[in-house]
Formats: C-alpha cells, structure tokens, sequence
C-alpha cells in the first residue's frame, strides 16, 4: 500500500537538495565551461561544440577508451567472481575468524590508495623491486612488468582488482546475509546440492546486489584517475593511458578547462550509458 | 520516543547557525599574514626548520605582524592561488611553480615589489641580489618574485665510482660522458645489482627536460622563437635527439626502462645504487645522501658537457618564485615579510640550515666553513650554473606542458621507432597546437 | 566422504594462505619499510630481517601533528556517516515506500550522482571556483558536505534495495498496530536492514577516509586537514620519504580496521529475523 506524497517528498528533499548543491549545479558549471575556450579559469569565447569535436577527434582519445574499457571490464569481472567466492566463503564463518577474514580482505581497500599504488609501483619496478626479487631467487629470469606494454596494462589491472576485491565482497556478503535460511534448509531436505543450492537460490536472489556491485566496480575502475597514475603513468609509451589520466592532465597539467569539461561531460554520459546498459541486461534476463 | 525528523531539523538549524557566524579571526588587534608553501613550519627538514626559525624572528621584530602558513601539496598549489585569485581569497603570499609564473603574471596575481619596499632599497643591496633569476618575470620593468628554493639541473654523479675507473671530472663533451657511462655500466660485485652509467627518466608525470634540451641550447639561444612557436626540430634538436636515442639503443648506458622511469623511481633506483650519474636536480642532492644505500658522501654534481668541449651546455634554471597577492589586504606588511625572507640573516639561514643556494652574492663570503666544506661544493656549482651556464624557462608567453611533449618524443622514438626529425615535428605541433589558442 | 572433510580445512588454509599473501605483501612491505632506518629501506637485496629497526619516522610525523589530522579525519568520517545514514534511510524510504509525482525521475538523478561523483576529481578546480565564491570552501563543515553528497547515492541505492526486500505486509501490519511512517521506518524497517546500513556505514566511512583530492583543494588550513593530506605531504616537492610515508599511512589504517571490527558485527549478525516465516 503506497501513501500519498506529500511526506515521501520531505523525506526525499535534504539529500536531493545536497545531491543538486554539490553534485548537479557543478556539472551544468562545467558544461558552461566545455562550450567556452578557457584561459585557466578565464573564460573566454563562446566556442559551441569545438572542445567535443576536438575531444573526439583526437584519435589518441578513441584509443584511451579502448585501454580504458579492457582495464575497466577485466578488472571488474576478476574482481566480481573473486568477490562472490570470498563472500560466500565468508557466510559460513562466524565470530573473530569471519572478522578476520574480512578484515583481511578489505585492506587493500582502506590503505590510502596513492600509498597501495606506490607500494606495488616499487613491488614491480625493474630487476630492484621485491617481485623479481623474488623471482629471481625461484631460479628465473627478470620480467619487465611495468616497462613492457602488454604486462604494463596486466599489472595495472591486477593492482585495479586488488584494490577493489574488499569493496566487492562487503556488498555481496550483505546481499548474501539478506537471504533467509529457511530457503537453504528447506532445499536440503527436498535433496538438492550445494551446487545446485548455489544456482538455483544464492545467485538469483543476489541479483540486485551482484548488479550494484557491478555497477559500482565498473563505474568505479572506469574513473579511477590515481592508480594509473601511480603504478604506470600512462607508459610505456601511450600503452596504458587511459581516459581517466588523460583527463587529469588537460585539467591539472595543461590547465585547459574547457577541454577538460568536455572530456568529463562526455564521460559522464558514458558511464550514464553503461549503468543504463546494466540495468537493462538484468531486467532482461528474468 | 523523540521524533527523529525534529532532531534532523534541528541538526539543520545548528549547521545553519554556524555558517553564519564568521569565522573567528586570529589575534585581536595584530595582522595576520596568510602564507602558502609546500613547507611546513612544523616540520624537521632543514629547509621546514629554517623558515620557522624565520617567522620567528620577524615576528619577534615586527610586534603586531603574525605569519600563518598554510602549508600545500605543491603540484595542486599554485593552481589554488590562481583560482582563489579570481574568487578574491587568496593569501597574502604564494610560492608559485615555476612552471606557472607566466600565468600569474597573465592573470595579474602578484603585486610588484616596487610598490611594496624596492624603492627604498640602496643601490648596494640591489647589485647583491641581482642576477638572472631577479629579472624573471620583469613584466614592465617591475619586480614581482625572489626565487627561493633555487634549483638546477644538472648531472649528478657518485665520486667513488668514477675515481675507481679514473675518470676526470668534469666531463667536457658528449662523447666522453658517453664513453665515461659505458665503463660505468657493470654489475656491482658487492650487491649484484646491474650497474647503469647514465640514469634518466622520460615518463611524462612530473617530467623533468631531457637532455635534448642541453644539446639544443649548446647551439640554439633559445628552445622557443619570439613568438612562442617551439623550435625544437632543428639541426640541434635532431643531432641531439639522435644522441640520446643511441645512448639508450646503441650505447646501453641508460636501460629501456628509463622510458618509463618517473624522475622519482630514477632518483629511488639511484639511492640504491643503480645508476653511476644521474639527470637530476641539485636540491635532491641532500636527499640523495639521506636514502643512499651506498656512503652518502659521495654523491657530486656536475655541469653539462658540449659538443666541442669549450664550456658548458646551460641547465634548466628553476626555482619558486615567491610574491605577493596583488589584492592582498596587507599588501604592505606582507611585503615586509617577503623582504625580510631573503635578507642576509634569512638568506644565511637559508643556506646553513637549509643546504640551498644562497639567494645574495655577499652571503658566500660571508659564511666562508660553510662553503669550503667540500659536501657543499655542489651549491657551488649549482651557483656558477646559475650565474653562467642556465637557462629559465620563459614566461612572456605560454608554454604548458612543453617538458611533456619533449619526453612524449623521446618516448616515440625509442619505443615506437618513430623516425627523429618527425618525433619532434610532432612535439612542436603537439606544444603549438595547445598553446597557441 | 572422510578424506574429503579432512581435505576441506587443509584447502581453506592454503586459500587462507593466498589471501593473505597477495592482499596484505604490500602492505606488510609499507609496515616494514616504516620501521627501517633510511640507509636500509631501499637496499638491494632487500632486507627482511638483518636490520635495525627504528621509530624515527613514527616520532617524526607524530611530532609533525599526525595525530590532529587524524582526528580531524575520525570527525570527517563520523560526520559523513552521521548525516550519511540519516539522510540516505529517509530517502530510501520515501523513494520506496511512498508514491509522488515524478517519484521515478528524481531516483534516476540520485543514481546519477554515482558517475557523478566518480568523476569529479579532475573538475574540482572550477568546482572550487564555484563553491568558493557561496563562501563555501576552507571551513569545519566543507569536506562534511562534499563526502557525504559524493556517497550519498551509493548508500540511497544500497538502503532502497534492502527495503525492497522487506515486503509492505509488514508496513500493512504494523500500520494496523498504530504505528506511522517514521516510526515504522525506526521501529521495523531499520532492525531488519542492518546488513545493508553496516555495508553503507562502511562505503561512508571509507570513501570519506580515503578521499585526498578535494581535501587538498578545498581546505587551506592546517586544522581543517584530514589524515590523506598529510600522508601525501611526504610525497613532496623533495622527492619520496618513503620512512614517514608508509609510517603514516600504517597508522591512517588502523581507525578504519576498528570501526570495521564493530560495523561487521551489525554485517555478519543480520539475519532476517523469520518475519514472514510461515
């Protein structure tokens, strides 16, 4: 039974107000920067469409969002199974071990992420770092992961799925705590198994959370403008430039706003693009 | 049970109260001077401890003035004082990046020293800090900066191992740097790290010039022409690009993965003993010692080399650039404070608690322990860089991102195997391209 | 039957073992590094053990006045889960439980504001220039407003789903006890979404934790300065001092690793409690 409106709106009023203040109002003032040449913040003269066409133009650009959405899906689709097995192993435990599984879990996601990138940057880097270190006490040969483009793009996505897992596995385990026993029990006495327990109960019910946190790992690896920066800076070469870094330079390095906004405007319907996509791949699939 | 939207209303109200009331203002009846830098007065570098041991002095000699720091991180910071300058917050004194002082002065940011106390200096005082970095930035004839924290860029060497091989410092042409490297680059017996002779870095982060730059000026006057245009694709550049490109594909003396080496991994890779000589900054020298695995004394600088061996190639010239807001409400005794940071007494603390090169010519003279100690011969040569062999970066026109698309080149050619000349027409129509709008 | 229950344990310590190993090497390497004296932390071959250890670099930063930022931080983050939960339950519960016009469309905003705020970092310089000129910028409750607005949405969306859950028999039944909207929001709904607030709490605490670029743009004074601000000031103009860096950003964990061991209580405990059993 729904109730009439008038008080869902006063509830619903002091987030929407904050999500128009800080959130809403800045996107429209850097629209009305992406249609003007900027100096620093100066703006200047009204330029139209001219930084978009120069945005998508650029072919550099195209290929950044191709970097962008490997990095951005790999990582997300690592992260997610690697966070449904941790959350469901997770579920079974009770008491300091499940806290301290967890706990486990989550620190790379609360380490400062400048710092957990830096670490591994030095893990990684040259025949100094820890990795080869250690590789080379295994008895191989050094490997390049940060100077060569394909194993550049790999770590990056490794420190990606890394930092993501713990986020992954709180939101699941809470979907996973949201179902009843009584379905589990109940299917155990009609004789089904674990596996079949797990397709047919776990994973349909935990389709709202499993989209969520989809969502939010991809919207998250998407955006991610730190780790990229710290663990490849974009290199060798462009190999590992995505989006997110390029963006950051035309705004803090170039000081071209203009340009910037338009970048960001056009990622944000991106990203608008691909949660709508989401969320109509699992309507579909009822 | 209370009615927790009530609470939330009054949470409302509280947090409404409270914007409106201002914020308390410091020390009644004294000025407060607002300083931006990336230092912090509470810090334990010499550098931290000599501006606090500063501040205190000029407050224990201006009564009535009070110096607040806000300390920054430095790559965001001058941006900040841009844009608080067009909102009307900013502070009263900024340290800019050097990167950024055309900007500044574009945007009208900082108020000339003229106005403030240069006109009642004397004549003598005015010959003691007079130099090239004095006349950056003298847009109209006027003064808006001292460059503090003055800094050059130059090769940085390890004494010990160069004695062991024999070889004289300094270097005098390329190809000997070149032929110095290559006996250079071995594997350590001790530690069994890969020895490299020439450290470098190109990944486009935090850029520091390469060393084309040196080999350009050694034959250009300037990197730019009059208009602003790069001139970078020239007879010197390609000779020069070529150079690096061997040193890195031919020679061996600088590994491949210099390409994607931020200028701090090169630094980190040299602490730990995997460079002989370095591209680096001389106000890294002292850090250098600090984190070295290695006896830190033996860390050296050195000025450039040049194709023919007569003289030195000029270093990047660099610097903070410290001003006054133009609109700043304490124009005056905030430029009393900028003042009195480079007199003698600041300028001597400067130097032997901050290990920097001194800003006044009169301070080597006077401080004769300090600079005869041979771990600080390196100011000195930093100090005859500036003097003979440097070159700032202009700031009459724009140049953003000019160091990135000259390590975008390097980068082109050596992974991509673009060919040299068009690695650099590139860069030139990259940087002309932003810049010329 | 029994080799495989016996097998089970030995599987799940070495999975244990993985975990750990991949999750927690940097980190351990940051703990150590934090406690070597400089000469040592960059070594080659590295040292593990076979070194002095040293507190120089935790007295260093505590003298250089972590321990306010950190503070500073712990009210940040307490603000922005205060006002985070408090919002986003009623909001959750008027997008769901209650029909208005354009109802719909407003949710469609408030999801919006995840890309949203996903992607505000290269923009905070205008932004700064907007918020700056409403006097907005440098004040106790600046970061309180940015962090809780930028996860906001998650933790509305987050709530919405688990009220969805909850049938609206239950509101039906309880309407016929007397109870109205707040209180069935309080009384019922709340206890029952347990999982779903710890998981928000959670996302509020860290997101406002961790965040460092709008910290550093937005807040001038040393005071206002979470516990990011002044890890990163050790990524300074002088290079990296990896010592102070890892020492500080060790500490900076510890906060988080304590609220998390009681918000996972509210977590791993909630379990509908047989509301609709039968």
């Amino acid at each position: 039974m729904a109730r009439r409106g008038n008080r869902g709106v006063l509830l619903v009023v002091p987030s929407l107000i904050l999500i128009f203040m800080f959130l809403v109002f800045p996107f429209f003032y850097s629209l009305y920067y992406s249609v003007h040449q900027t100096y620093f913040f100066t703006v200047g003269r009204f330029s139209g469409l001219s930084n978009f066409i120069e945005v998508l133009g650029n072919l550099e650009n195209i290929k950044s969002l191709g970097r962008t959405l490997v990095l951005t899906f790999s990582s997300a689709a690592i992260t997610l199974v690697l966070g449904i097995l941790l959350a469901l192993w997770v579920n079974k435990k009770t008491g300091i071990t499940a806290l301290v599984i967890q706990s486990i879990g989550l620190i790379p996601w609360v380490t400062s992420m400048v710092v957990g990138a830096l670490l591994w940057r030095w893990i990684f880097i040259g025949d100094l770092g820890l990795f080869n270190y250690i590789v080379v006490l295994l008895g191989g040969t050094p490997i390049s992961l940060l100077s060569n483009a394909k194993n550049a793009m790999m770590s990056l996505i490794y420190v990606v799925s890394w930092r993501t897992i713990g986020y992954a596995m709180v939101l699941l385990l809470a979907g996973l705590k949201a179902i009843p026993e009584e379905l589990y029990e109940a299917s155990e006495i009609d004789g089904a198994t674990k596996l079949q327990s797990l397709t047919y109960i776990t994973l349909p019910l935990l389709r709202t959370s499993l989209l969520v946190t989809a969502i939010v790992l991809t919207l998250s690896n998407f955006n991610n403008m730190t780790v990229p920066m710290v663990l490849t800076g974009g290199g060798p070469g462009r190999s590992t430039n995505v989006i997110s870094m390029e963006l950051y330079r035309q705004a803090f390095v170039y000081y071209d706003f203009g340009i910037a906004s338009a970048m960001s405007s056009l990622v944000f319907f991106f990203n608008t693009a691909l949660v709508l996509l989401y969320v109509r791949l699992v309507k579909w699939s009822v | 049970m209370l009615d927790k939207r009530r609470m939330l209303i009054c949470f409302v109200l509280i947090g409404l109260i409270m914007m409106a009331v201002p914020s308390l203002a410091f020390g009644q009846g004294a000025t407060t001077i607002r300083m931006w830098t990336f230092l912090n007065p509470a810090g334990s570098s010499g550098r931290e401890v000599a501006l606090r041991q500063i501040i205190e002095n000029f407050e224990a000699e201006n009564l009535g003035i009070k110096v607040v720091v806000e300390p920054q991180q430095w790559d965001v910071m001058t941006s900040k004082f841009l844009a608080a300058h067009q909102v009307g917050n900013a502070p009263d004194i900024c340290w800019v990046l050097d990167d950024d002082l055309g900007a500044a002065l574009e945007l009208d940011a900082l108020a000339d020293f003229e106005s403030m106390f240069l006109s009642e200096w004397s004549e003598e005082d005015i010959q003691d800090v007079d130099d090239a970095f004095w006349r950056i930035g003298n847009k109209d004839g006027k003064h808006y900066q001292v460059t503090l924290s003055r800094n050059y860029i130059s090769i940085i060497y390890r004494k010990d191992l160069l004695e062991t091989k024999g070889i004289e410092v300094p270097i005098m042409t390329w190809d000997d740097l070149i032929v110095a490297a290559k006996e250079l680059t071995e594997v350590d017996p001790e530690t069994g790290i890969m020895r490299w002779g020439l450290g470098q870095a190109f990944a486009t982060e935090q850029a520091d010039p390469p060393l084309i730059v040196q080999g350009i000026l050694n034959e250009q006057p300037s990197l730019f022409a009059e208009d602003g245009t790069a001139r970078w694709s020239t007879e010197a550049g390609i000779r020069a690009l070529e150079m690096l490109r061997n040193m890195i594909l031919v020679h061996g003396i600088t590994p491949e993965s210099a390409v994607t080496s931020s200028v701090e991994d090169m630094y980190q890779e040299f602490s730990a003993g995997k460079y002989a000589m370095i591209i680096g900054a001389g106000v890294r020298v002292e850090s250098l010692r600090n984190q070295a695995t290695f006896d830190g004394s033996v860390v050296d600088m050195m000025l450039w080399p040049s194709w023919d061996g007569e003289g030195y190639s000029p270093g990047a010239v660099k610097g903070w650039h410290v001003g006054v807001w133009s609109q700043s409400n304490h124009k005056q005794e905030a430029g009393k404070f900028v003042e009195y940071m480079f007199n003698e007494e600041s300028d001597r603390l400067w130097v032997t608690l901050g290990g920097q090169v001194p800003v006044r010519k009169s301070t080597i003279a006077r401080e004769p322990e300090f600079f005869n100690d041979p771990a600080n011969d390196y100011l000195q040569t930093m100090a005859k860089g500036f003097s003979d062999y440097g070159f700032a970066q202009p700031w009459e026109f724009r140049i953003r991102g000019w160091k990135l698309d000259l390590n975008n080149a390097v980068q082109a050619v050596v992974v991509d195997g673009v060919p040299v000349e068009e690695a650099l027409k590139n860069a030139e129509m990259e940087f002309n391209r932003r810049n010329q709008k | 039957m029994r080799l495989r229950s016996k097998l089970i344990p030995v599987i799940e310590i070495c999975l244990f073992l993985v975990l750990i190993i991949i999750n927690a090497t940097p980190i351990a390497w940051g703990v150590l590094s934090s406690l070597k004296q400089n000469k040592d932390i960059l070594a080659f071959p590295p040292k593990i053990i076979g070194f002095t250890p040293t507190l120089e670099h935790y007295t260093r930063i505590i003298s250089s006045g972590f321990f306010q930022s950190l503070l500073t931080s712990v009210f940040y983050s307490a603000a922005c889960i205060v006002f985070g939960v408090l919002l986003s339950l009623f909001a959750a519960y008027g997008f769901d439980r209650y029909h208005f016009r354009f109802r719909n469309a407003l949710f469609l905003l408030v999801v919006m504001g995840i890309p949203l705020s996903m992607g505000s970092g290269a923009l905070l310089i205008p932004n700064y220039l907007y918020m700056a000129s409403f006097g907005l910028t440098n004040r106790w409750y600046t970061l309180v407003l940015l962090y809780t607005t930028y996860n906001l949405p998650m933790a509305i969306w987050i709530l919405k789903g688990a009220l969805e859950a909850v049938p609206k028999e239950i509101d039906e039944a309880a309407t016929i006890d007397g109870c109205t909207g707040l209180s069935i929001l309080f009384r019922i709904l709340l206890p029952l979404s347990k999982p779903a607030i710890a998981a928000a709490s959670i996302f509020l605490f860290i997101g406002s934790w961790n965040e460092f670029i709008a910290a550093s743009v937005m807040v001038d004074s040393p005071v206002l300065r979470p516990v990011q601000l002044t890890i990163y000031h050790y990524l300074g103009f002088f290079g990296r001092e990896w010592g102070p860096l890892t020492a500080a950003a060790s500490l900076a964990v510890v906060p988080i690793l304590i609220a998390f061991a009681f918000l996972s209580r509210l977590l791993v405990s909630g379990l509908t409690q047989g509301s609709t059993k039968g």
